[in-house]
């Protein structure tokens, strides 16, 4: 089928969406523009910095790297999925409590990451976190404070794990 | 628009794209996927879309369709037995391993039947892009796309990987150093496409290493080196496959200079040897300029080195 305009179903952030996208839209401004869920960033749009980071079928992709129309079927978790204000979620936690941040704009992306870093990784290695941060790029606080807090984040949870 | 109900939709949204408007279709065989390539001549795959989108973003490509091959299937891994075809693609008594075009970077990086079957593709799959990207790249598309600076065009051709193309007329096989002709060029025809990946599994006493060098982890590397070897039972190098990517406009296959070097035959490799080895990179690498070519020299010292320890490990233990 060949069309300048598809019609798109997927599941964001746990719940159902059907849309009329172009296709020519990126899961990037799908998110932002269509949906509102700003807390996606858009930062070099061309796959180099990371803030667009989210999980697509539960991996970490670039949001900016992937047609909408071509995540027609997938189930989409950006970072507004993840804690409130009140609960943060343990990366998120982390990361506060290591001041990992400065201006934020890499953050939701680097929260991403490490959220699937984890997942595949209960307790990764300074190393490993190192090198899953790769991939986002952060030009004010810069990552020693970000790798304490995933390589915390995933220590905790592995020593709750093993007290249950 | 939205049915997600959110009353934060901004109207003004469909101002904000950024690709050129192009047509899209969802091919789900591969069939459709050549019908659709043929009718237009700037039409272009879409695999994983991980080197083409950015081009597109960045305006330096305007296809006017794109084919997304993804529902087509085309990720199998699987471990194929030989051993009773005296024709195999690969020669009789061998295993092999025929991967999908759309298997992922990741896939290759983390399954273990990759790992145990092509331990050198697995070693280079970790150093192409980063977690994000490896998770949507492809390693037909990586292939295809055939940018002098990517890992796995390289790996291909080290292990002699044939590839399976098919178009309007029929499947082909064509043998992966045959693929890349040039910068971004390959002997694929426009409505021709990759659909698998075979590559000759690894024996017994097996080493293999990727080696590269990149201004930051992830970026594209200045030079790469991929060894891959096998011990005899006595411990001597019995064969030796060695490609380089980076250093000019297609994969550099370095087996013959370092056979010429004298690393096939030796059973241990002193820092002699290995210098002799890095000359004869060097002396190989004739098309970059004498930085990169020092620097694979280097490169492939160093993998040769890792290589043969992780051979000398395996063969010891099969004897324990």
């Amino acid at each position: 089928m060949t069309t300048m305009s598809s019609v798109v179903e997927m599941v964001v952030n746990a719940r159902p969406v059907r849309a009329e996208v172009q296709p020519r839209t990126t899961l990037l401004d799908f998110l932002r523009d269509e949906l509102g869920l700003t807390g996606t960033h858009a930062g070099c749009e061309q796959g180099a910095c990371g803030a667009c980071n989210v999980l697509l079928d539960g991996r970490v992709v670039r949001a900016c790297l992937v047609l909408t129309v071509a995540a027609s079927g997938s189930e989409v978790t950006t970072v507004e999925h993840l804690g409130t204000p009140d609960l943060l979620h343990p990366v998120q936690e982390a990361l506060w409590r290591h001041h990992g941040l400065q201006c934020g704009y890499c953050t939701p992306g680097i929260v991403m990451t490490a959220v699937d870093l984890l997942s595949r990784i209960s307790a990764p290695s300074d190393a490993q976190v190192r090198e899953a941060l790769s991939g986002n790029l952060c030009r004010c606080t810069g990552y020693a404070g970000m790798v304490a807090a995933i390589v915390e984040a995933g220590r905790t949870r592995d020593e709750q794990a093993g007290v249950e | 628009m939205c049915h997600l109900g959110l009353d934060r939709c901004r109207p003004t949204a469909r101002s904000t794209v950024k690709l050129p408007p192009f047509e899209y279709v969802r091919a789900s065989t591969t069939a459709e996927a050549v019908a659709a390539l043929a009718a237009d001549e700037d039409a272009k795959v879409l695999a994983g879309g991980q080197s083409l989108l950015p081009l597109m973003s960045l305006r330096l490509a305007h296809p006017t369709v794109l084919v997304d091959i993804g529902p087509v299937g085309l990720a199998g891994v699987e471990v194929v037995d030989d051993s009773s075809r005296r024709d195999g693609p690969l020669g009789a008594g061998a295993r092999s391993i025929r991967l999908g075009a759309l298997v992922c970077h990741r896939v290759l990086e983390s399954d273990p039947v990759v790992a145990e079957a092509v331990p050198l593709l697995a070693a280079a799959a970790r150093y192409v892009g980063h977690p994000a990207t490896r998770n949507r790249g492809t390693l037909g598309g990586s292939l295809a796309h055939a940018d002098p600076a990517a890992e796995l065009p390289a790996v291909a051709v080290a292990l002699g990987a044939t590839a399976v193309a098919v178009g309007p007329t029929g499947a082909r096989q064509l043998a992966c150093s045959t693929l890349a002709e040039g910068y971004f060029t390959t002997c694929l025809a426009p409505d021709e496409i990759l659909t698998e990946v075979r590559f000759p599994a690894a024996g017994p006493r097996h080493g293999a290493a990727w080696c590269e060098w990149a201004p930051r982890t992830g970026d594209f590397a200045e030079a790469g080196v991929g060894i891959d070897l096998d011990l005899d039972g006595g411990g001597a190098v019995a064969r030796l496959a060695a490609a380089a990517c980076s250093v000019g406009p297609i994969p550099l296959d370095l087996g013959p200079a370092l056979a010429a070097a004298g690393v096939v035959g030796a059973t241990s490799l002193p820092p002699a040897l290995l210098r002799t080895a890095a000359r004869a990179t060097e002396a190989a690498t004739s098309a970059a300029s004498a930085d990169k070519a020092e620097l694979t020299g280097l490169l492939a010292a160093r993998a040769l080195a890792i290589a043969f320890e992780g051979a000398r490990k395996r063969r010891a233990e099969a004897r324990a």
